[in-house]
């Protein structure tokens, strides 16, 4: 309370909550000082001053003469002459009783408002601050309806035939053909070299402008046909750096098989089931082994739909 | 919101290396052929001998400017 000497009287025992949650007598003649329950902390509430007590300070502290006084009551800041000065000539707390008083501050000469302000904030209790540590937040997956993924490989290329069908009436802006180690462009009629055209019911006539050959570069269309599929699109280069050795390659996430779209050596590869070669590649949930070993010279791309974590 | 293939936009003159497309792609749905090959997506502008993309928005960047009668396209979801 800061301005001695004080003295306290109380003429019968005071109960107060202890912090073990208990009700706690407090002597004759004790000050009774309790304390405010904060989450992080208690802060102190200030004596109490209940009727039939008294709080009085030396009267040589002047403390009802013209200068400033500040205190807080019941946690509220208080200063002369805003507020009456709770305190006789005497140095007698008269204010009302069965409060807390805690602060009690005396100036040497009259302040300002502003002075007053600054002065009460800096003896309001502050509750000790907590770190909280607020974890990274994840960047939010969008998920999308995106149709039903198809990937067909037509039979009876043997060089010479040019027309194949696919297997399901494709969405049109979908389609991706893999052909002679490119991705062929789809035209509206008359394909030239490395180009198709799609026809028929359902869109379902390929109808390409130079024969796939027996062998070779592998062929295969990729598309998406109507119906619902949800998936996460991802675009990614699979894990770990290449090294011209490792043949074996994870993604971060399971593709949805038919999505999946690799590159490699600057080519599309082509996904088989077994036992890969050139240009050839297996997947086993998040793992893609190639059958060759890729370098850093070219770029390895693998872009796919994830249909969950 | 569909899926969609389309030429890029814009002048090809064995120059130009910006482009654009309709709509702004779903991330990670954007694959870009140039002559047959899909091309890599990269983070900033490719440097010009790089079969390689930049996308912001509707704005795609090649690392090879395309001569008269190739036809970069694109295929994407949106």
């Amino acid at each position: 309370m800061g301005i001695d000497p004080v003295t306290f009287a109380r003429n019968s025992i005071a109960p107060r909550f202890g912090r073990d949650g208990l009700v706690h007598n407090i002597p004759v003649d004790c000050p009774r000082f309790d304390f405010n329950i904060t989450a992080t902390g208690d802060l102190p509430a200030g004596i109490f001053i209940n009727a039939g007590s008294t709080l009085q300070f030396s009267s040589s502290n002047g403390l009802s003469d013209i200068n400033t006084l500040i205190w807080f009551e019941n946690d509220v800041a208080k200063s002369t002459p805003t507020d009456a000065n709770p305190f006789t000539s005497s140095g007698i707390y008269s204010g009302v009783p069965d409060k807390y008083i805690k602060y009690l501050t005396k100036m040497d000469r009259i302040l300002t408002a502003a002075e007053i302000a600054t002065v009460q904030r800096a003896l309001t209790d502050i509750p000790p601050i907590e770190f909280v540590i607020v974890p990274p937040v994840p960047p939010v997956e969008e998920v999308t309806d995106h149709a039903i993924f198809v990937k067909d490989v037509p039979t009876g290329r043997n060089g010479v035939q040019t027309v194949f069908t696919l297997s399901n009436d494709p969405i049109l802006d979908s389609v991706m053909l893999v052909c002679f180690g490119i991705v062929c462009r789809r035209v509206a009629s008359a394909p030239g070299n490395m180009e198709y055209t799609l026809s028929g019911a359902g869109n379902r006539t390929i109808t390409m402008g130079m024969a796939p050959l027996t062998t070779g570069p592998p062929f295969y269309v990729m598309y998406n046909r109507t119906g619902s599929q949800f998936g996460t699109f991802v675009k990614e280069t699979p894990s770990p750096p290449m090294n011209g050795s490792n043949t074996v390659f994870q993604l971060s996430r399971t593709p949805i098989p038919e999505s999946l779209f690799v590159v490699c050596f600057g080519v599309p590869l082509e996904l088989v089931a077994a036992s890969p070669g050139q240009m050839q590649y297996t997947l086993s949930g998040h793992t893609i082994t190639l059958g060759m070993a890729p370098t850093a010279s070219y770029p390895f791309i693998a872009t796919y739909s994830a249909s969950g974590p | 919101m569909p899926w969609k293939s389309e030429l890029l936009s814009g002048t090809i003159n064995g120059v130009n290396r910006t482009f654009t497309i309709s709509n702004v792609p779903k991330a990670n749905s954007l694959i870009v052929i140039f002559q047959g090959t899909p091309l890599e997506a990269v983070g900033s502008q490719p440097d010009q001998m790089q079969f390689a993309y930049t996308v912001s928005g509707t704005t795609l960047t090649l690392g090879l400017a395309p001569l008269v009668g190739q036809t970069p396209w694109a295929k994407y979801f949106f």
